[in-house]
């Protein structure tokens, strides 16, 4: 199997563009040799993509070309398997089992590999509902809701669980659950979470759509990445692009997807607040998803195969208020020294491939946050850098404390962890929609000045902001403001009574602009125009 | 290719730009209403010119051009084998007189091309070689970018055993690029050690050797893409790296024994004048002796521009990306440099999103539809028109008998909707269409669906001298563009606007018994945006929107059906489609003109609101121009698709005029006087049609003389700075007729030298009808002024103003979403 798209690397940015364009364009400072760099090729990954894409975009003008096909985690490791790629980028490893809805077995790579963390993320629920000519903004949801709407339990936007967790009935809309068709890590991510914390559903689920063949009584359905299609009201769709296209798109009026926040932040789309364990709803922002993992078990043995490779477990179930559970670690798969190389692969390729890897260990983790991902903590980044050392041709390894230059972290410890908010009170499940805090505590709605406006939706809420940690009122530092205005935006449905006023009142200051601004052709018009029959 | 003194004038006409004290005053004095005049007067008129020159130019499938050469060529003295190096500054060559007709004659040297005499080659039907030297001519040798160039050769081999196939075609014909000018070994050059095999891909991505075969007249022709260094690193080829193509004839020679005069064993045993033997490492060195080599020359592109922090951010329109990397590497490298930060991949509706966002993520939008939103923008802003195109429906069909690509084609809104909704009973998949394919289900919902695109009646109807196809590939799977965009948007606007294709869409029957997929009777049209509805394995895996569009073009060119495979290998995933082979294409793409002319893809004619067929041609977007509707900025249209006269029968209705969204406050004074600047260079200099950096690429038409005053307008704005915030986010310019016509300096840019679209639609072609062009443009202009006179005195000037702007108030309605009903069994 070939990489189809060759040009795949010439997507400028998916998504991000120009949120980094202020960015003054990166040097790496990095001790790589000057002179010319091999353009090398990648593939996999469409859930790390968007950070892989602006990492190669800033060093384009040190001259470095990364050629990246996002076909999917599942693909990228095929073709790195079969020496078509000079790395891959997969959010699993390689499969050490049976996938359930896949033919395939284990997966054995005729190549030596090592894995490198490239970026932490929370796999998000975007979604498309508009009511009454207003976008829903403010959705959350528990854990088990959105399971039971991907394994096709709740099928309406008004079910009754919905309402609960929202804290408001949503009108009659069937629910388009939209999943990926090609195998993607995105898929793997939320599956992993669905077969550990829901197995009976899902298990049910995998039992129902394979007609018995796999899951059911007693037979647990692990993991998959190949979401089952065709069930209920689903769409499956190709690739993330495809699948944040759908919900956008003015069909996809009810949709659900998941994928990397990254998406559906570059669309200026809302995501599900989701449910965690210490029952708060929260977003994958850059800190909740560092909060998260911190209880992520990695293989800290540099000798396993495995190494560096994460454990979720606890992540799922881990009871910290701002812990978005979702949240997960994706790598590259790299050549590695003294094990078989694809033929394909030469010093050189090894030389641009490290310094590449060098380059957003360190410098650009720092643009993590703005992407919709989060930085990765010291252990994995320490770890990441001594495992591309060992690639063939590779270039001399940085030191975290000289000319890493990561400025993610203070004294050793993630910035964003360190300094991650607490949850507004608001944001605590059985908090009403319209709630507001005052004096630090949740309270009724109208107690504030701020309260009832239009204007508060979506204005804590979207996620649309430059910055990924708008969710919540509890922001760091000088956020003692933002703190004491409405957390979870209007209640939906009194955008039309609210509206209209200023509507007519806009639409009479526009006909005033016309009748008086307009130079003296209008006036001509104007008046053959009330002459003209009616 | 170096052209001197073109700089100085660039930069005489941007110096010439900055402000003038009483401009802005002038433009509002001078209500555009008397540029709506000046267009009704002029277009049409303009459109026929233009017509005349390029009758029958559609991109990709561009006429001779018989030119002889008066232009500078590339120096391609007749090369055979190793030839000296190429002098960087071309020098004209000599003039030739050719003899027309006469296939054995030098043929001339085309502007901005180069002709190659190669060897003689060996004529097996007299079993001698024959008495004339084969000639090869390449359409363009120089300022090359990531494109398709045409080659064409006399006096070659005659292929026996049509269409190509690597055993079985004796005295076929590769084309392969070399990554240097003058290349000695194989290696240098991409894929021609592949035994003939066409349509395959190396570990650095799809070839781009062309196999290809010669008529019994000795002449040929056949079409490569060139790769950059952004495409083919490998080879690396740019600006200070010239690279070459080389032809390589099979014309036989026993390679077995170095005999390479020795002909008898070219079809004997050894067969070596099949391409799987000639075009091989071992059995090809006779093949290889006689290689023809071509060097080519490529531009700069902005990877060239001096490493430096931007001075503006820009996004949007994939439609501009070809005009947009022009112009950026122009001016990075111009006396005052502008370095813009472009992300050419995301749509118009992001784009508007991010410019109008608060606080905004881009300096400047580009887009085709107007901001509707009601959110307000952050800060105050203009439009300006900067680029007009068309969106195009590219078609890669081969003639089954002759193996020939198929160059005219005609599409009704109808047959394109039912392309974009696999609305065919593909290999007989339809559930009441015979029984299902052993191991497969079938697709209920195309059921008694024609089979393919090809013997469905209405195309037949249309088309009814189209030549028989058999595709080896029996699904004709459009390739579209993901995402939210405006090119979709207009297109399902023209479908949506079609009362058949919209009933069609709704569930209603055609003519002769067919109905759309009813997996797609929930989508919405107009729609921004299109996916694949239908979850039959086959079409689901295959009708994947691609992304970006610059992807969409390259999976045609590299006749790539969109996709994967649809059923999985041994491990479970799904693998790409292998490329289709010549001979037996069926493959379709929505794409821009830009793109299609870049790449020479042969596109549709389609159907416009008058009931004609037009291609995107420069008279035909042209016609296209005086039919457009205004929105209530003031500056953006859109083509009126609703009036059917038959005035407008000529008009292309795909085509689109792309604006730029610029702030005309809240930005430093630094950062506006950079936009300003670029925004003066794109309304001057940057709408000269041309191949070299700053010039108009192919596939774009001039902006008018309105358009570029509206333009120049917009500049002084962003200059100034002084734009009021507007409560709507709607543009500062409430109604149609404000529309500037600052005839003094649109006048006083260069007139474009010509209209071309495709790539033999050049320069040098079309002498009279440029003279004829200006002096219109000069007559619309004085048109203008008395138009806007009369407007302002509120005389008869003003009656052809008042329905324009009747028209634009309707069109700023927004169409009706489709409500479609259940499907109706017949």
């Amino acid at each position: 199997m070939r990489s189809r798209h060759r040009f795949a690397g010439r997507r400028l940015m998916l998504i991000l563009g120009v949120a980094l364009a202020a960015a003054a364009p990166v040097s790496p400072a990095l001790a790589s040799s000057a002179g010319t760099y091999t353009a090398i090729n990648g593939a996999g990954s469409t859930w790390s993509y968007v950070a892989l894409n602006q990492w190669a975009e800033n060093l384009r003008t040190d001259g470095i070309v990364i050629n990246f096909n996002p076909d999917g985690s599942e693909a990228g490791r095929q073709n790195y398997m079969g020496g078509q790629v000079n790395f891959a980028a997969s959010d699993p490893p390689f499969r050490s089992s049976t996938d359930p809805f896949d033919q395939g077995g284990a997966e054995i790579s005729p190549y030596g590999y090592s894995y490198i963390p490239d970026t932490a993320g929370g796999t998000s629920f975007m979604y498309h509902l508009d009511v009454g000519g207003k976008q829903i903004t403010n959705l959350r949801l528990s854990g088990t809701t959105v399971a039971k709407i991907f394994t096709g339990q709740i099928t309406n936007w008004d079910n009754k669980e919905i309402t609960h967790d929202y804290g408001q009935q949503l009108p009659n809309i069937p629910i388009i659950p939209v999943v990926r068709s090609d195998g993607s890590g995105a898929t793997y991510f939320f599956t992993r979470w669905l077969s550990h914390v829901y197995p009976s559903l899902w298990g049910a689920f995998c039992n129902r759509v394979s007609h018995g063949k796999v899951g059911g009584s007693g037979k647990p359905c692990g993991a998959t990445e190949f979401y089952p299609g065709g069930w209920g009201a689903s769409v499956s769709q190709n690739g993330s692009e495809n699948v944040a296209t759908y919900i956008s798109a003015n069909y996809g009026q009810g949709a659900i997807g998941y994928d990397e926040y990254a998406y559906a932040l570059a669309i200026h789309y809302p995501v599900v607040s989701l449910l965690n364990p210490a029952g708060y709803y929260v977003k994958p922002t850059a800190s909740n998803v560092a909060v998260a993992l911190t209880q992520a078990q990695i293989n800290e043995n540099a000798s396993s195969p495995n190494y560096l490779q994460q454990d979720l477990d606890s992540v799922y179930t881990y009871k910290d208020p701002r812990s978005y559970p979702l949240s997960s670690y994706s790598y590259l798969v790299v050549p590695r020294s003294s094990t078989k190389t694809s033929g394909n692969f030469s010093n050189a390729d090894g030389n641009t491939l490290s310094t590449y890897i060098n380059y957003f260990l360190c410098a650009g983790q720092q643009y993590s946050a703005e992407l919709g991902y989060s930085p990765l903590p010291l252990n994995l980044v320490q770890g990441g850098l001594n495992q591309a050392a060992k690639i063939p041709g590779a270039v001399p390894e940085p030191s975290l404390s000289s000319n890493c230059n990561n400025p993610t972290f203070t004294k050793g410890v993630l910035t964003v962890l360190k300094d991650a908010p607490k949850p507004s009170p608001c944001q605590k499940a059985g908090e009403p929609l319209d709630c507001v805090v005052v004096n630090g505590k949740a309270s009724a709605p109208g107690a504030t000045p701020n309260s009832g406006s239009s204007a508060s939706t979506g204005n804590a809420t979207s996620p649309s902001g430059s910055n990924a940690s708008t969710t919540g009122p509890g922001q760091s530092g000088g956020g003692t403001t933002a703190q004491q205005g409405p957390v979870t935006g209007s209640a939906v449905l009194v955008a039309s009574s609210n509206g209209s006023p200023a509507m007519v009142g806009f639409v009479a200051a526009a006909l005033i602009l016309v009748a008086v601004g307009a130079p003296p052709a209008i006036y001509a018009a104007t008046r053959r125009r009330r002459r003209a029959p009616r | 290719m170096n052209r001197p003194g073109q700089d100085h004038q660039m930069r005489g006409t941007l110096r010439s730009r900055l402000p003038a004290p009483d401009f802005a005053r002038r433009v509002f004095v001078l209500a555009g209403a008397g540029s709506i005049v000046m267009a009704v007067a002029l277009l049409p008129s303009a459109a026929g010119i233009a017509s005349d020159a390029h009758a029958s130019v559609v991109a990709g499938q561009p006429s001779q051009s018989s030119t002889p050469s008066q232009s500078p060529t590339a120096s391609t003295s007749p090369t055979q084998s190793v030839s000296p190096a190429p002098s960087k500054s071309p020098k004209p060559s000599p003039s030739h007189s050719p003899k027309p007709g006469h296939p054995t004659a030098r043929p001339p040297t085309p502007p901005g091309g180069a002709v190659v005499k190669g060897p003689k080659m060996w004529d097996p039907a007299k079993h001698k070689y024959f008495s004339n030297p084969s000639y090869v001519t390449v359409t363009q040798v120089g300022s090359l970018v990531n494109q398709v160039v045409q080659v064409k050769w006399r006096g070659f081999t005659p292929s026996q055993g049509l269409p190509y196939q690597a055993i079985t075609t004796f005295y076929p014909v590769m084309i392969a690029q070399c990554s240097v000018p003058h290349p000695t070994k194989r290696s240098q050059c991409f894929g021609v050690n592949n035994s003939g095999a066409a349509a395959q891909e190396s570990q650095f991505g799809p070839y781009n050797t062309v196999y290809a075969t010669t008529s019994p007249d000795g002449t040929g022709v056949a079409y490569i893409q060139l790769l950059t260094a952004q495409e083919a690193p490998n080879l690396g080829c740019g600006q200070g790296h010239a690279c070459s193509l080389i032809i390589d004839a099979a014309d036989g020679g026993n390679a077995g024994n170095g005999h390479c005069k020795d002909h008898s064993e070219d079809k004997g045993l050894f067969e070596y004048a099949t391409g799987s033997s000639s075009f091989g490492s071992q059995t090809g060195i006779c093949a290889w002796r006689d290689r023809i080599i071509v060097p080519i020359h490529f531009a700069p592109t902005p990877t060239n521009c001096p490493v430096r922090n931007s001075q503006f951010s820009a996004i949007g329109s994939p439609m501009l990306a070809r005009a947009m990397t022009s112009w950026q590497t122009k001016l990075c490298a111009s006396a005052s440099p502008v370095v813009i930060r472009y992300d050419s991949t995301q749509g118009e509706p992001l784009a508007r999103t991010d410019f109008t966002a608060s606080p905004p993520t881009a300096d400047v939008g580009f887009t085709t539809l107007p901001v509707t939103s009601t959110g307000g923008a952050a800060r105050p802003f203009t439009y300006a028109p900067v680029a007009i195109t068309a969106e195009s429906v590219a078609f890669g069909v081969d003639n089954s008998r002759t193996g020939k690509q198929d160059s005219h084609l005609k599409l009704d809104p109808r047959l394109v909707l039912k392309l974009l909704t696999q609305s065919f009973n593909f290999s007989n998949e339809g559930c009441g269409n015979g029984p299902p394919h052993k191991g497969r289900t079938c697709d209920n919902g195309v059921d008694n669906d024609p089979a393919s695109l090809f013997v469905d009646p209405e195309f037949r109807k249309l088309n009814p001298h189209f030549p028989p196809v058999s595709p080896a590939y029996p699904y004709e799977i459009p390739t579209v563009l993901s995402g939210q965009s405006d090119m979709t948007t207009e297109l399902t606007k023209w479908i949506s606007a079609n009362k058949d294709a919209k009933a069609f869409a709704g569930g209603s029957f055609d003519p002769w018994g067919a109905h759309v997929n009813s997996w797609y009777l929930g989508m919405k049209l107009p729609t921004s945006a299109l996916n694949s509805f239908d979850p039959f394995p086959p079409i689901q895996r295959q009708f994947v929107p691609v992304f970006p569009l610059s992807a969409v073009a390259q999976n045609q060119v590299n006749d790539m059906s969109p996709g994967t495979q649809w059923i999985p290998v041994a491990n479970g995933s799904f693998p790409p489609p292998s490329p289709e082979i010549p001979g037996t294409r069926s493959l379709f793409a929505v794409l821009d003109q830009s793109d299609a002319a870049a790449y020479r893809l042969p596109v549709a004619s389609v159907e416009n609101p008058a009931g004609n067929y037009a291609a995107p041609t420069a008279a035909s977007m042209s016609a296209a121009l005086g039919d457009m509707t205004t929105a209530k900025n003031g500056v953006t249209q859109q083509f009126n698709l609703k009036n059917t006269s038959k005035k407008f029968r000529t008009a292309y209705p795909l085509t689109i005029v792309i604006y730029a969204m610029v702030p005309t406050g809240g930005i430093s004074k630094r950062k506006a006087a950079k936009i300003a600047q670029w925004l003066d260079y794109v309304a001057g200099p940057g709408q000269q049609p041309g191949f070299g950096p700053g010039e108009l690429p192919p596939g774009y038409l001039p902006l008018t003389a309105t358009m570029r005053a509206q333009t120049l307008k917009a500049a002084r704005e962003v200059l100034n700075q002084a734009g009021k915030k507007a409560k709507h986010a709607a543009s500062t310019t409430p109604t149609a007729s404000a529309s500037p016509s600052s005839s003094a300096s649109a006048t006083k840019s260069s007139s474009p030298r010509t209209i071309s679209l495709g790539y033999d639609s050049h320069p040098g072609t079309s002498g009279p009808a440029r003279y004829a062009l200006q002096v219109l443009l000069i007559a619309g202009v004085l048109l203008a002024l008395a138009g806007s006179t009369g407007l302002v005195v509120g005389r008869r000037g003003g009656a052809a103003a008042l329905s324009r702007l009747r028209r634009a108030r309707v069109l700023t309605q927004r169409l009706p979403g489709l409500r479609l009903p259940r499907r109706t069994r017949p």
